[in-house]
Order: C-alpha cells, then sequence, then structure tokens
C-alpha cells in the first residue's frame, strides 16, 4: 500500500471536528508520539513535535497542516431520533442528503443525512437547492435514548472510511487536511534520521475552518524562522472555468505565489523542485489563500511562508478525491526543502534566537 | 444588582469613547481590586489575586455600546451620522439621542427615505440648531458621538427593557462576581472592554498583555423572539453556555467545566449555538499562543435595539455560575 495513504488512512479515522480537536489529541499522541524528540499541545487544543539538529543554533523550519475537519453541531434533538444540525466551517450543504456521519455524544454512534425519496417530491423540488435547515440526521433511537447520548452542542463529522479507486486515486472525508499532514509526515520518513542542520517542528493546528487560530497560536509558541504551510487546493474539473486548469490533479503539488507567501521561498522552492524532478504546478492566489499562510505570516514578527496544496476534488463533503501521486510529490518537496534550506538559504534565519530552543 | 445595572446602563460608553463607564466600573471595584488600571486602549483591567498565582484567568465583558458618530453638519443646522457598530437604522429612527457632552437630539431618517432603503447613513440628528454655527457652538462638530437616551423599564415580573444591556449587563455580572466571589481559584482579571462592537479589538491587546490560561467572556445572545425560527435561547431558562457563534468555538473544556458547576450550584442553564455574531472570546482565544476560551452569554431579545430585554433571573444565573468558576476554576483530571 503507497506509505502516505496508509498515513493518512490511520490520520482521517481520528475525530477533531473544528472545536473538538482535543478528542484527537490522545490518539494522536500514541500514533505520533515516536516521531519526535518532543510533542505537546496547546491551550488552543493544536498538536505539535519537534525534531532537534544536533547543530547549535540550528534555525527551526515548522511545518503546518491543519487538524481540524469541517462538520456540524447540534442544535436540537426531535422527535422520532432526528437531530438538528448547525454548519461548523463551510460545508457543502447541497450535497449532504444521505451522507453518513459520526455523532461524538456520550459515546460515537452512526448516523445519516435523512433524503426524501423523489417518489415524495412535490414537482420541481429536486431542483431546489437543500440547505442545512431542510435536513436532519436520523439516527435510529428515539428521542429519550438519544437525549442521554447526545446534547445541544455536540460535534458531528464526516463517517469515515477511506478507499482506493485504483492504485492512485484515493476517496475520503477530510483529507482536508489531513492527507498534507501525512505528506508532512512521511517527509519526515524520507529524512530518516539525516540531521539536515535544521530543527524540524510540525504543527497539526485546530481552528483552521474557524480562522486559522490554532496556526496563529502554535506557529506563536513554536517561533520558527521559516515555515512551510500545506493545505488542499482545487483540482480542475470537467465545467470548471479555464483559470483553473493551473491544478490538475495527478499533476503535481501546487506551489502557490500569493502575497501571503515569501517570494524569496517560493522561487528557490521552485527551482529546487525542478532540479529534483519533482513534478509542481505554480498557481497565482493574488488575495488571500484562504489557508493558514494567512496567520502564520503574520504570526510575531513575521514568518517567511512557503505554501504548497495537494488538489483536491469535492472538497468539504464525505468523499474528498485526491491524486495520490500529488501526495508524494508533496512529500517528496518537502523532504527536499528541509535536506537543502540550511546551506542554500541561510539569509532566511535568525542566527538562533528562536525562543523555544 | 439592579443598582449596578441601572448605574451602568445609564453612562455614555459609544465604541471610542468608553471612559465615562470605565471610571465608574473602576470605582465600583476599588474595595475588592489588589491593582486595577486602564490600558492605553481604554480597557479596564482589574486583579482580584487567587489561591494559585502560577495560572491566569481573564473575564472579559465589553463596556462599549453601538451609537453614532457625526460625518458633517449642513448649512440648516441638521447633523448627518455614520454607524459605529451594528446599528439597527429602523429600530433607531424617531429617538432622543444624547451626545458625549450632554447635548440632547432627536434621530430622524432623511425625508423621503423609504423604509427598506433605511440605514444609518441616512439619519439625521435635529439638536434644534438653527444653523451650522449655532450647532457647533454647542459643541458638535465631525467626529462627535452620540447614541439614544439611555433608558431602563421594568415590564413585569422580573423581566426588564433598556437601551444597550450590550453589554453593559455582561458588565454588571463581571462586576458582581467581582465583587462577591470568595478568594478566586487563580490570579483573576476582571477586564472591561472596549471597541468590541467594530470587530472585538479592545479584548485582544488586553490578552496579549494578560497572556490568561483560561478565558471567559460575558456578553449578550439572541433569545426568542416573536415570529423568529427556532430560538438560540430562551428568556428565563437560565444562564447560557456558548458552544459557538461565528467568530469562535469554544474549547469542551470550558463547556464541560461549567455545566458541572452548574449542575453542583444548582443553577439553571441552557447551551447556545449561535450562528451569527461574534464575541470577545475569540480575540482571547487566539491572543499570543492562545488560552482555553469560552462564554457565558445573558439571553436578551431584540438586541441592538433602544429596547433590549432580559430577565433578571437569567442574569442572576450567570452571575452564579461565573462566581462558581471564578472560586472553582477548572478541576485537575
Amino acid at each position: 500500500m503507497d506509505r502516505i495513504y496508509e498515513i493518512a488512512k490511520a490520520l482521517v479515522a481520528l475525530p477533531g471536528v473544528s472545536g473538538d480537536e482535543q478528542r484527537a489529541l490522545p490518539e494522536l499522541q500514541t500514533l505520533l508520539g515516536g516521531w519526535f524528540d518532543e510533542t505537546g499541545r496547546t491551550p488552543v487544543s493544536s498538536f505539535y513535535g519537534i525534531r532537534r539538529s544536533k547543530q547549535p543554533n540550528a534555525p527551526t523550519v515548522l511545518l503546518d497542516a491543519h487538524l481540524d475537519t469541517v462538520g456540524f453541531v447540534v442544535t436540537r434533538i426531535c422527535d422520532g431520533g432526528f437531530l438538528k444540525v448547525a454548519p461548523i466551517g463551510r460545508v457543502a450543504e447541497k450535497n449532504l442528503s444521505a451522507s453518513e456521519v459520526w455523532i461524538y455524544g456520550e459515546q460515537t454512534i452512526p448516523g445519516v443525512f435523512a433524503s426524501k425519496p423523489p417518489h415524495l417530491q412535490a414537482p420541481g423540488e429536486s431542483e431546489k437547492k437543500l440547505s442545512l435547515s431542510d435536513l436532519s440526521i436520523d439516527t435510529g433511537f428515539s428521542k429519550e435514548k438519544l437525549e442521554e447520548l447526545v446534547k445541544v452542542g455536540t460535534y458531528v463529522g464526516f463517517k469515515a472510511e477511506p478507499e482506493l479507486l485504483n492504485e492512485r486515486i484515493a476517496v475520503s472525508p477530510s483529507f482536508d487536511d489531513r492527507l498534507c499532514a501525512a505528506a508532512h509526515l512521511r517527509a519526515l520518513e524520507l529524512l530518516g534520521d539525516e540531521d539536515v542542520g535544521v530543527n524540524i517542528a510540525f504543527q497539526f493546528s485546530a481552528r483552521e475552518e474557524q480562522g486559522y487560530k490554532g496556526a496563529m497560536t502554535t506557529a506563536y509558541r513554536i517561533d520558527p524562522d521559516i515555515a512551510i504551510v500545506m493545505d488542499v487546493g482545487h483540482a480542475y474539473v470537467p465545467g470548471a472555468p479555464e483559470r483553473r486548469k493551473t491544478a490538475i490533479a495527478g499533476k503535481g503539488c501546487l506551489l502557490s505565489y500569493s502575497p501571503q507567501t515569501s517570494r524569496r521561498l517560493t522561487v528557490w522552492t521552485e527551482a529546487l523542485a525542478k532540479r529534483e524532478n519533482i513534478p509542481v504546478q505554480p498557481i497565482a492566489e493574488p488575495g488571500r489563500t484562504g489557508t493558514n499562510s494567512n496567520a502564520v505570516q503574520t504570526t510575531r514578527n513575521g514568518i517567511p511562508v512557503c505554501l504548497l496544496s495537494i488538489p483536491l476534488k469535492n472538497m468539504h463533503t464525505a468523499n474528498e478525491v485526491a491524486d495520490l501521486r500529488d501526495a508524494r510529490a508533496a512529500a517528496d518537496l518537502v523532504a527536499a526543502i528541509l535536506r537543502n534550506i540550511a546551506k542554500e538559504q541561510e539569509g532566511l534565519f535568525r542566527h538562533g534566537n528562536s525562543s523555544v530552543f | 444588582m439592579l443598582n449596578l445595572m441601572k448605574q451602568f446602563t445609564s453612562a455614555f460608553s459609544v465604541t471610542g469613547w468608553e471612559r465615562p463607564l470605565a471610571g465608574l466600573i473602576q470605582q465600583t471595584l476599588a474595595p475588592v481590586a489588589d491593582e486595577s488600571f486602564i490600558d492605553p486602549l481604554g480597557n479596564l483591567l482589574v486583579l482580584r489575586k487567587g489561591k494559585d498565582s502560577s495560572r491566569k484567568l481573564m473575564i472579559a465583558s465589553h463596556m462599549d455600546e453601538i451609537g453614532f458618530v457625526v460625518t458633517s453638519v449642513d448649512e440648516s443646522g441638521f447633523i448627518h451620522v455614520s454607524n459605529v457598530g451594528g446599528i439597527h437604522a429602523v429600530a433607531s429612527s424617531f429617538h432622543r439621542v444624547r451626545f458625549r457632552n450632554g447635548v440632547i437630539g432627536v434621530i430622524v431618517p432623511e425625508s423621503g427615505v423609504k423604509a427598506a432603503d433605511l440605514n444609518a447613513n441616512k439619519l439625521v440628528v435635529d439638536i434644534g440648531a438653527s444653523d451650522r454655527k449655532s450647532a457647533e457652538k454647542r459643541g458638535i462638530r465631525v467626529g462627535e458621538l452620540c447614541a439614544v437616551m439611555p433608558m431602563l423599564q421594568r415590564l413585569s415580573g422580573s423581566r426588564y427593557a433598556a437601551k444597550a444591556f450590550d453589554d453593559r449587563i455582561g458588565c454588571v455580572v463581571s462586576a458582581y462576581a467581582a465583587l462577591h466571589a470568595d478568594t478566586p481559584a487563580y490570579d483573576t482579571w476582571f477586564v472591561f472592554t472596549v471597541q468590541e462592537e467594530v470587530g472585538c479589538r479592545g479584548a485582544k491587546p488586553a490578552a496579549f498583555r494578560i497572556s490568561p490560561d483560561y478565558a471567559l467572556a460575558l456578553d449578550v445572545t439572541t433569545a426568542d423572539e416573536c415570529g423568529g425560527k427556532a430560538p438560540v435561547t430562551r428568556l428565563g431558562d437560565g444562564a447560557a453556555i456558548k458552544i459557538k457563534d461565528s467568530s469562535v468555538l469554544c474549547a469542551p473544556e470550558i463547556v464541560d467545566r461549567l455545566t458541572e458547576l452548574a449542575k453542583a450550584r444548582k443553577v439553571k442553564y441552557q447551551y447556545e449555538v449561535l450562528t451569527a455574531g461574534g464575541t470577545d472570546t475569540s480575540s482571547m482565544q487566539m491572543a499570543g499562543i492562545g488560552c482555553i476560551a469560552g462564554c457565558i452569554s445573558i439571553p436578551t431579545r431584540y438586541i441592538h435595539s433602544p429596547v433590549e430585554t432580559l430577565d433578571m433571573k437569567d442574569l442572576k444565573a450567570c452571575a452564579d455560575l461565573l462566581t462558581a468558576f471564578v472560586e472553582e476554576g477548572i478541576s485537575e483530571t
């Protein structure tokens, strides 16, 4: 099995809807504790791990991916064992009908978004756009039993059972952003015990879907010299605008040119990818990137950021689709950056005044 | 508590000029304050030392209220204004307003504007001035602030209506807890913030300065209004423990702890899942390395109107719940 897919599979199985990330932390610690010299959690429930270099005053490179996923929160428990929910993050509401979910109450219970069969719909009803207020989650319990298990405020996430459509195309919820975390971790695996002359910090940030709060606060704690942020990007699909053709699934990871990233770091990274024969697709994002780069860039005195993305189809649904070749390219590129940055981009470092080391 | 409510809601505290209220609260809390000062932005910070000084709790309620700022004074002495914070223009029309310097006027829509097209920029204030010069003589110039006249009216039973309970009522709850709580579990900073209504700005530098381990905001939230959808909270159903609003997802550690404390102290509570609105909770959660943040909300009807309405029983529940948290903190598990 593809190694990144293997790691991603373990990660998407963990809970962690935005606001409920602390639920994932104990298992995450078990899963990743051995990968780092030091691990910890922050008050906002981000997880982080640090691999130290033996070089004195080594600079610190931060790898960021976000831990949280989109999902729902219970607003009402209704007759017949149905739940009304509000969205957490920008969920694709029109596609929810008949999606399977896990409800993180007193115990984790399964549920499905109810769907009105076409036979029962009024003429024209099937063309109507569904919104979350029309939908409820069926749990199969009685209202009384359900009230013991679930309260207003209980979090709900998509049920995660990843599958391979073929040897390179994978489908699962929460690839946003756990596939990216898997790519970062794979890069660490590729480095093995090699001391690349920089401290490597990995942050699995909370609350990205809610204004980047975890990235901002964790980067503040880690206080890195530079950061590599990785998130998913929208892959081109037939019928999408022509400009989206710069991000095609299977053609490599995306590299963002944006006011919210460091041009110097990005230009160097693109050249490095070329040298190492790693497929990348440069993209231009003239405004905000909609990723943790927004927050990390402006943490403390400002941090040079490089933003990589893995093209993804069906983002924020129960069936996000990714091409594993792109994830591999991202992992290879992160490993290459870590191997080469100390000798080639020394000018970006502050020379040993990082606050946590 | 009623006394505090009367005092705090009658003070002038339009966003950008919260000083009169800050002074009043500082004076009120002087007997219990171990330290108290106003920071450069105008936030009032009041410390009560706790049993465990290795940890810090920050309580935030915002002093500022929505209002109007003068944009121009015309030849005929009409004063044109724009909104400070989220003004409901229809609700504000045809009321008396008071300026910072005490001058009273009436606020009316520009003539010919239909209700559907009305916004704060189409409101004018008439202070009875015959021309620009006489308006200026009375101290009204570009940049002056005003708000609808204070009003506090008992409806029936324990229910009251007032102008701008939001969020002076949070200040009341916070001040009440500061005055009545036994020795706090941690060093507890009662912070009365500025500029919440324009993007939760005041709480940011205050939280940055304190860098708390735990944080609680006190603010109003939407309660049942007639003709509305399923209510977010209900008046009379007790203190609302916030799960989320559009600016924040509260720490489950706080939600669970407040629930425990409410049960233990027999305080009536309900949960709040708000799909709109923002609070200082967010600003505190993301300051510095971040902190474990939550919010107790006071169920309130008709928020951002001159007749915000609440139930004193909920207010008491909020104060009791806050007091419990201040005294007992987060238990070590």
